[in-house]
């Protein structure tokens, strides 16, 4: 249930860490959850100095700024889903990917699982970064 | 003459007065409001000529009346012949579901090997794809059992509901057992940081490692999947 002002994890290497939502596009209820596209604000860098020293030699610097509006693809949620099969799945946070206009990942790899609702909602860029789905 | 009349009549006078006239009026009562007894019916008369009967209406024409009435036995209630029919067709979804009762066993309440909260569960779906997780509760009961577990994937908490007669499930094993009894039903506080259990991955790949020593075969590609996916790309 991700909705305007909810604060999501971005787990790509775009350079966000922490981002806003703004709006959920394309959907009557206001309430997007995995695999619906978003509007967002980053709100937190993700410092990529000390972690990774190899990173700036290759040249990954911060695509994104603080107080940047991206389009972004919400990849885990806290609140359940009903799959098919009548399964739940829950994940203990609201994650998300950002997206350039065209629906392509702005970052080049992703850090942690995400939920297998992508395939369903044709995210098969996303899906093939993840680390894992379930 | 008429001064000694009014003064004799005061206007109140004059209502009690006409109050004394008053019950006359209900001998002019109308004859509608008349009381009337219910209406006789005549018999049609058993010696009318023949030659009559057309113009009486059709309903009372002799033999009209002499009409049986089929008076047909009421259908035997299906609640009456299958008391509890839910019952049946949980039993029915079971056959067929569950042929063995393997997984039924597996969480069946009198059976003391059962799978109880808090012990780790290695299911397999028929895609080949593996879930595992501590059982945080068990819920439903008949075909519409479910099993939530919880699970840590790259450090990431994920809580998924199975459903235990899932056709999709190939197999459901307890990879550990919870060393202590639990005296909860629903182990939510595992949610909380300071009772999370973590990722079950290692118990699990210990767990098939055992069992792979034990049949003789090799380990079976379930082993880490995480790992084993990565290995593809």
């Amino acid at each position: 249930m991700i909705q305007l002002k909810t604060m999501l994890n971005c787990i790509d290497n775009s350079g966000a860490a922490v981002v806003e939502c703004v709006a959920v596009m394309r959907k009557k209820i206001q309430h997007a959850t995995i695999g619906d596209r978003i509007i967002v604000v980053v709100q937190k860098q993700r410092s990529f100095g000390p972690e990774n020293p190899g990173g700036s030699s290759l040249g990954i610097t911060n695509k994104v700024r603080r107080g940047d509006i991206r389009h972004a693809v919400v990849v885990r949620a806290k609140k359940e889903v009903q799959r098919k099969d009548g399964s739940l799945i829950r994940f203990d946070d609201n994650a998300c990917v950002l997206i350039n206009k065209n629906g392509d990942p702005i970052g080049t790899r992703l850090s942690s699982v995400v939920g297998s609702e992508l395939r369903d909602k044709k995210w098969s860029k996303i899906l093939s970064l993840a680390p894992m789905h379930v | 003459m008429s001064q000694p009349v009014a003064s004799r009549f005061s206007t109140c006078c004059w209502r009690s007065f006409f109050a004394e006239a008053r019950p006359q009026r209900q001998f002019r009562r109308s004859m509608v409001t008349i009381q009337r007894g219910p209406v006789q019916k005549l018999e049609v008369p058993s010696d009318l000529p023949p030659q009559l009967l057309p113009q009486l209406p059709e309903r009372y024409r002799p033999g009209r009346n002499r009409r049986d009435i089929v008076i047909h036995p009421s259908p035997i209630s299906e609640a009456e012949t299958c008391k509890d029919p839910v019952a049946h067709v949980d039993k029915q979804q079971l056959s067929i579901l569950d042929p063995t009762g393997a997984r039924a066993r597996l969480f069946d309440k009198a059976n003391p090997d059962r799978a109880k909260v808090g012990d780790v569960l290695l299911t397999t779906f028929k895609t080949g794809e593996p879930v595992s997780g501590v059982i945080m509760s068990i819920k439903g009961t008949g075909p519409h059992t479910s099993v939530l577990l919880r699970n840590q994937l790259t450090t990431i908490g994920m809580e998924m509901s199975i459903k235990v007669h899932s056709p999709l499930v190939q197999s459901m094993e307890i990879a550990q057992r919870s060393p202590k009894r639990k005296r909860r039903a629903r182990l939510y506080y595992l949610r909380k940081p300071e009772h999370d259990m973590g990722s079950v991955q290692k118990v699990v790949d210990q767990y098939l490692r055992q069992r792979a020593m034990l049949t003789g075969g090799k380990p079976s590609k379930q082993a880490g999947s995480f790992r084993s996916r990565k290995g593809k790309k």
